[in-house]
């Protein structure tokens, strides 16, 4: 191309139109020249300043671009790792509080000198306090209405209906829910039974009786429904006595009626 | 006073273009290289320039931008300058020969000055060893000129309907 260009210029004719055109490609073709001829050493350093000039920042914030893409990219995959291990965890740290809970759960029932059916709640009264939950064992299981229902940490309730299946358990909050119990410090014998709400009463015990706030209360087992020996709750409050015959005493339940999960039908 | 400020605009937009070339160079020009077949867009601006402002802009702006990427091989510093600054010249040269309303011939325009340019950059930088300037220029200029001169037509196509937008607005 440049020979071919040169004969052009040479003999001044053909597209080349204006002389200042000419002398500037001129002036430029001997520029470039002069650079071809330069030493090399002369030509690294000289292109070395230049793309330092030229080129160099532009390629410094592309590497930075690239590197911000690259933390980017990095983050990205970390907060998905860090997301997925706190899922992991939790789920790991319900199955430490469930193999805990059914630790506790079978200790308790290799002490417990009754002969205990586990079952699970299934389903509850929609209510703010149920009195009715439905467990996931019926007939078939062995499963007879009035067995009583407990959890380790105390009484719960007693069989009410029994389906094939599945039974229904009538809580101490269930209105006809009555259970004769006693304090186990001064021995004094009373009747559980629900007055609406979270807490229970402890009726039948009078005046003069020694019932104390701390109080422990078990069942007594002169009803033959409950055995003796299942703790009901515990004496919150001794009310002083507008009946002259007997105390109102509050009791506070043994169990978290809010959380039944595994149950004991005690087999009588 | 006017030609002083149309000189000035001539060449804050010859920076501008040169800024183009420099930038696509350090950032662009590996994204949009397919089996490295690369998009020649320093010599699309060249050629534009070439044709729009005639053989001496045509000249300047190709002995920079040759300058600019001879800058990556300092052995042939001058080499690519010299091509180039010949091409520019050529191309605004024969503007006026040329039928160039139609955007195939500015599009064949760009593929044979691509051609040109690496046929002559390869034979001189390889000492006049025709086996390796074919080897190259068939596996990879004829490519790379096709690619260059497409992406020139779509921009001019681009330009064209930009331009006729303009007008009916």
């Amino acid at each position: 191309m440049p020979f071919f260009l040169f004969d052009i210029l040479a003999r001044g004719r053909g597209p080349f139109l204006k002389e200042k055109s000419s002398a500037t490609f001129f002036l430029f073709l001997v520029l470039s020249l002069l650079l071809l001829i330069l030493p090399l050493k002369v030509k690294e350093s000289l292109s070395e300043i230049v793309f330092s000039f030229a080129y160099a920042p532009f390629y410094s914030v592309a590497n930075q671009i690239g590197e911000l893409y690259d933390v980017h990219q990095v983050n990205r995959v970390l907060n998905e790792k860090v997301t997925r291990l706190t899922l992991e965890n939790s789920r790991l740290q319900e199955k430490e509080r469930e193999n805990e809970r059914l630790r506790q759960v079978l200790g308790f029932k290799s002490e417990s000198s009754y002969q205990l059916i586990p079952a699970e709640a299934v389903a509850a009264e929609p209510e703010r306090f149920p009195s009715l939950i439905w467990i996931n064992l019926g007939e078939k299981d062995g499963i007879r209405k009035g067995m009583p229902v407990i959890n380790i940490d105390g009484l719960i309730g007693r069989v009410s209906e029994v389906l094939v299946g599945s039974s229904v358990v009538q809580l101490l909050y269930h209105p006809n829910c009555r259970v004769a119990a006693l304090d186990t410090r001064s021995r004094v014998q009373g009747i559980v039974r629900s007055k609406g709400g979270v807490m229970l009463n402890l009726d039948n015990v009078p005046t003069e009786e020694d019932v104390k706030v701390g109080d422990e209360i078990y069942t007594s087992g002169f009803s033959k429904i409950f055995p003796e020996g299942l703790k009901i709750g515990q004496v919150l409050k001794v009310s002083p006595a507008k009946d002259p015959v007997f105390k109102i005493i509050i009791l506070k339940p043994a169990v978290d009626f809010s959380r039944l999960e595994e149950l004991f039908v005690i087999k009588i | 006073m006017p030609i002083r400020n149309l000189n000035l605009s001539k060449a804050a937009n010859t920076l501008f273009l040169i800024l183009i070339v420099v930038l696509y160079q350090s950032l662009f020009s590996g994204l949009l290289t397919i089996h490295r077949i690369s998009l020649d867009l320093p010599l699309l601006i060249l050629v534009y320039v070439g044709l729009t402002r005639g053989p001496a802009s045509g000249a300047i702006f190709g002995f920079l931008v040759g300058f600019l990427l001879d800058l990556y091989n300092p052995s042939f510093l001058g080499l690519g300058a010299f091509i180039k600054t010949c091409l520019g010249y050529l191309v605004g040269s024969f503007t006026d020969n040329l039928y160039l309303e139609s955007n195939i011939s500015k599009g064949v325009v760009i593929f044979l000055s691509l051609l040109l340019n690496d046929f002559a950059y390869y034979l001189f930088s390889s000492g006049f060893d025709l086996n390796y300037t074919f080897f190259v220029f068939l596996n990879y200029s004829l490519l790379s000129g096709l690619y260059t001169a497409f992406a020139g037509l779509a921009f001019l196509w681009f330009l064209q309907i930009r331009k006729a937008k303009e007008i009916t607005t």
